[in-house]
């Protein structure tokens, strides 16, 4: 049996705009298995990318619990969580958010070195040659196509050996055979890891690749798979 | 195409946008507001600043003139002056004896003045603060001031008394009664003159052809050496004649020069200032103005609703800032320095309408040309590019790996990144830096001139002035053992040295030294004739008498240090040498090593000449003959009652308050106070303070409004940084970098502009402070850093330069969590 590494229970966060109130999570139950693939779907504004932040440790929970990898982060401070996601969240997002005042190499780094910790100099190599980006790494995030610094930011996310890696919409602004390739990376990079990979998606044939794909609609799980 | 009627629309969303975006656009407008508060005030109190420099001068000199003719003139070359198209005004002045003694005081030592019309109403006037009655217009009439009548022992004499004095002029020596027609209050050297009408000069045997002084002040106050040169030329003067401009008009094109870069600089700052703001303000909006494009927006159209969002921030900033420079210049420094007692004497802050126009010209050319570049930017992205744009996001070189502490790397990449806006900003802060470095510096080089030279530096100088020039057993011991060891028990008195002496006389010898005087003194007296000088020499030498004066071994350095330490101490202080001083005529050399006889009472003796003093220190006694210094063990051989003659004081701390009016009221309480006349450094400073009437403290206003806009340019411009970098931070965040860890980074970012301008400011800062000092410098003041100050400034620019970007990061992130900033920019 595999062990539980991502468990939230009624998992609330609501946004306050002006004098509104919106929810964009409601209750929610959600469990994730070591080494699980698991996809998020569900139309805008359902609340999918406020799940995979809470999960990652980005923001924090109106009400409920987070439990990651044994670590409760409702009860973090903003420090902890920091720690958190440096060593044990790998993110990729959609906007890629690579850091444009660092060249590629550093930007895999950072979160290393924002650890302080040693940098696997052989583990760099062997990602950015698997995700072919090993001539890139003085390069500037500016100076690579959209599918080169998802794949930098990939690397990134890898570097650090997370427990899970977190997706959010890495495909989107990507073309279909990029994201294919991408996802295709990714899901094979988890795998030889052994990690937990987490995707949010529109596209469904990317969604199908999971082993498990969770709707949301309106805060809510609405079908677990 | 055809013209479409946009404005409204334009219109609408321009004041929407600055309305919605309230942040950015209130950081453009204070940018402006600061330029046109700063350009004006500055120039507004830095004008006032140069009149009171004016006016300082012209109360140190006691009157406004640029150059001067001495040694007489000619009525020719006074006309040239006068009819010369730069020349202002030509006033003359001219000696006409000294008054010896009044019914109540036997010894006096006060000059007679004659001025004429230009002179006391125009030359004049500047230095005269006060004054009661009139100008002589009688023969025997006088106007006074409160140190001369005191000097006559008549210091309760008002308007209209009488006084009786003997005086002497070119005619011989008389005695009349005058009536006082005026006092005056003042700055300047003739306060302890009498100033007489034309009618008494008339009569007094001098003319102007040969002692008289003729001064012109110019129409500028900035002419060129060459102006001065010309004039000179044109004068035709004999060799008897001295020209003499003043040092501020000989350097006065340097000082109009030094000037015109100080405003530049200012200027400069001001451009930069807004430059910078107005090009983070408008690229920080490239997404904006390509979401606009995209829905269909011309480049026209997009240049002309920037223009419109700048200009009503523009013009609103600018009349902020003119408004709040016209508050602060003329309603708030007047009233502070009010509240703290510092005059501005006759010179106020007072409303200019050139600088006004200027800063209104300067700030608009800065907004103009500062909207150029980014409106540029804005227009030629396309509406794709736009969307991804970030600042800055010009195609970087590739850079290798590199080791090292990662915040140092990361806080160098940020200034590098941008080494257009790193330049604007490192040289904007260190410009104020650099500014408030030369200004300070000038203005405690003024500080520094509070010290009118006196002898051996000191705190305070005691003369005994009962002699008089006649009578040669005149000398009253007006300074005996009692009021020395009060003066010695006096607390923070550490040093006191007494100079004693005795009256002696030269024999006559023909061809020796008083031979030699005697000829150099009837030259001095034309109503004298030196045969009959002789004669009457030979008879009574004791009316020609001179002084024996001793002195102690440490003012024996000092006079041997000014004299260049030609004589030998041991031989001094045995009494085989002495000093021999005369500050009436010149003695030449030739007489250093030879002998002079001198007689006391009965005795005569000779001493070897080590040396010639022309100091005029030794020569503040009466007697006309010339002083004989030597060591008091040599004095007290020769005599067993020598009298004090002179004390010189040092305190343990200088311009102390308390120690002065102690001795001073040991001086009252002599019985000849009266005769006891004092120098003091404390009394001498108060007087420059005075003449400086709020100079420094204007000076200071300037170099702190200029360092106060220089440091919230950077806040400005950090703030705007860090503010475009907010996503970058964001993502630093979501990837694992705490707040600590941006802390830190942005610590680091804050330390290298702070090091960058203090590095400039010292290095290329005291360059352009050094030039720029010794270009003004006419008064040959020693260049010093004020280093206290200059510390200060440095530490708050530090501490600012630390503290903005943490706090800014803390205002721009506020409670939000990593997702809520991300997703600002999905």
């Amino acid at each position: 049996m595999e062990k539980t590494i991502v468990k939230t229970k009624s998992l609330s966060k609501h946004y306050h705009v002006h004098a509104h109130t919106v929810i964009a999570l409601d209750g929610v139950d959600f469990e994730v298995k070591e080494r699980e693939f698991v996809s998020i779907i569900g139309k805008s504004g359902c609340g999918k990318s406020t799940l995979l932040h809470m999960i990652g440790g980005l923001d924090f929970p109106t009400s409920g619990t987070i439990i990651v990898d044994g670590m409760d982060l409702s009860k973090m401070k903003e420090e902890q969580l920091a720690i958190f996601r440096r060593r044990k969240a790998g993110f990729i997002f959609q906007q890629y958010n690579l850091i444009p005042d660092l060249n590629i190499y550093d930007n895999i780094t950072f979160p290393l070195e924002l650890d302080g910790a040693a940098v696997d100099k052989e583990l760099i190599q062997e990602l950015v040659k698997e995700l072919h980006i090993a001539d890139k790494l003085e390069m500037f995030p500016s100076m690579l196509s959209g599918g080169e610094q998802q794949r930098a930011a990939i690397a990134r996310a890898l570097a650090i050996k997370p427990a899970i890696i977190l997706a959010d919409e890495p495909t989107g602004n990507l073309d279909t055979s990029a994201s294919h390739e991408v996802i295709g990376l990714l899901k094979v990079m988890a795998e030889k890891y052994q990690q937990t990979l987490i995707v949010i998606t529109h596209d469904l044939d990317i969604a199908q690749m999971a082993d498990r794909i969770v709707r949301l609609q309106d805060g809510k799980i609405e079908k677990g798979k | 195409m055809l013209a479409v009627n946009d404005y409204a629309v334009i219109n609408k969303l321009a004041k929407n946008t600055v309305r919605t975006n309230k942040r950015q656009f209130f950081i453009l407008f204070l940018t402006i507001l600061l330029s046109g508060f700063m350009l004006f005030s500055v120039f507004t109190i830095g004008l006032t600043y140069l009149d009171l420099s004016r006016l300082q001068n012209t109360r140190l000199y006691g009157s406004e003139y640029d150059i001067a003719i001495m040694n007489g003139f000619t009525e020719a070359q006074k006309e040239i002056l006068i009819y010369h198209s730069g020349v202002k005004s030509v006033g003359v002045l001219a000696y006409c004896g000294n008054v010896k003694s009044s019914d109540s005081d036997r010894s006096v030592n006060v000059g007679l003045l004659w001025g004429d019309k230009t002179y006391w109403e125009s030359q004049k006037a500047p230095a005269v603060t006060e004054m009661n009655g009139h100008y002589p217009q009688r023969q025997k009439e006088l106007l006074a001031t409160k140190k001369a009548l005191k000097a006559c022992g008549k210091g309760s004499l008002s308007v209209g008394g009488c006084l009786s004095i003997t005086y002497e002029d070119n005619r011989g020596i008389h005695t009349a009664d005058f009536v006082i027609s005026g006092i005056w209050k003042g700055y300047g050297g003739d306060q302890a003159n009498f100033y007489v009408s034309e009618d008494f000069y008339e009569q007094t045997g001098y003319d102007l052809e040969s002692s008289g002084i003729l001064q012109a002040k110019f129409q500028s106050s900035y002419v060129t050496g060459k102006t001065i040169e010309e004039l000179k030329d044109s004068l035709e003067l004999s060799m008897t004649q001295v020209f003499q401009a003043s040092k501020y008009i000989e350097k006065s094109l340097t000082i109009l020069l030094a000037v015109l870069g100080l405003c530049f600089i200012i200027c400069l700052s001001a451009y930069l200032l807004i430059y910078n703001i107005l090009f983070l303000s408008v690229s920080g909006k490239v997404r904006y103005y390509g979401l606009l494009q995209t829905l269909g927006m011309t480049k026209k159209q997009l240049v002309r609703l920037i223009c419109k969002q700048i200009w009503m921030v523009g013009v609103t900033g600018m009349t902020a800032g003119i408004l709040l420079g016209v508050s602060v210049s003329l309603i708030v420094v007047p009233y502070v320095m009010k509240v703290f007692g510092i005059s501005l004497g006759n010179t106020g802050l007072s409303f200019y309408p050139e600088v006004l126009a200027l800063s209104i010209f300067v700030t608009g050319i800065a907004v103009l040309c500062g909207v150029r570049k980014p409106i540029h930017t804005a227009a030629d992205v396309t509406p794709v590019e736009a969307v991804k744009y970030r600042e800055n996001m010009g195609i970087p070189r590739a850079k290798k790996k590199r080791g090292g502490n990662l915040y140092w790397r990361m806080a160098k990449d940020q200034l590098g990144n941008n080494q257009k806006r790193t330049a604007v900003v490192f040289l904007s802060l260190a410009m104020s830096l650099m500014v408030f470095f030369c200004l300070t510096t000038l203005i405690d080089s003024q500080g520094r001139r509070t010290v009118y030279p006196n002898y051996w530096d000191a705190d305070y100088i005691i003369h005994n002035a009962t002699q008089t020039t006649e009578n040669i057993a005149s000398l009253q011991p007006a300074i005996d053992d009692t009021f020395l060891s009060e003066i010695q028990k006096t607390e923070n008195v550490a040093e006191v040295h007494a100079v004693t002496g005795i009256p002696v006389t030269f024999p006559y010898e023909e061809g020796g030294f008083s031979d030699f005087w005697l000829k150099g003194c009837t030259e001095m007296k034309p109503y004298l004739i030196y045969s009959d000088a002789v004669s009457e020499y030979q008879r009574n030498p004791e009316k020609y008498y001179g002084m024996l004066k001793g002195i102690d071994g440490a003012e024996f350095d000092y006079l041997n240090e000014s004299l260049g330490g030609i004589i030998d101490k041991q031989e001094f202080l045995s009494g085989r040498t002495a000093v021999l001083q005369y500050a009436g005529f010149e003695i030449p050399k030739k007489w250093i090593g030879s002998s002079i006889s001198f007689s006391i009472g009965n005795q005569k003796r000779k001493i070897a000449i080590g040396a010639i003093s022309y100091g005029d220190y030794y020569g503040a006694t009466a007697n006309i003959g010339a002083n004989l210094i030597v060591s008091q063990s040599c004095l007290e051989s020769l005599t067993s009652k020598p009298c004090v003659l002179s004390l010189v004081m040092k305190y343990q701390r200088s311009y102390d308050d308390e120690t002065e009016k102690e001795i001073k009221n040991i001086i009252k309480a002599s019985p000849y106070h009266n005769d006891l006349l004092s120098i003091s450094k404390y009394e001498d400073r108060k007087t420059i303070r005075d003449s400086q009437s709020g100079m420094l403290e204007t000076g200071t206003v300037i170099s702190l409004l200029l360092l106060l806009v220089g440091m919230l340019n950077y806040v400005n411009t950090m703030a705007n940084s860090i503010q475009n970098r907010k996503l970058t931070f964001s993502i630093m965040e979501s990837v694992g970098m705490s707040k600590k860890q941006i802390r830190n980074l942005l610590i680091q970012e804050g330390i290298l502009y702070a090091g960058g301008s203090v590095f400039i400011t010292v290095t290329i800062g005291t360059g352009i402070t050094y030039f720029i000092f010794q270009s003004v410098n006419y008064m040959k003041i020693p260049f010093t850093i004020p280093v206290f100050p200059l510390l200060c400034a440095i530490s708050l620019v530090m501490v600012l330069c630390i503290l903005t970007p943490i706090v800014t990061y803390k205002r721009t992130v506020r409670n939000r969590s990593v997702t809520e900033r991300l997703r600002e920019y999905e």
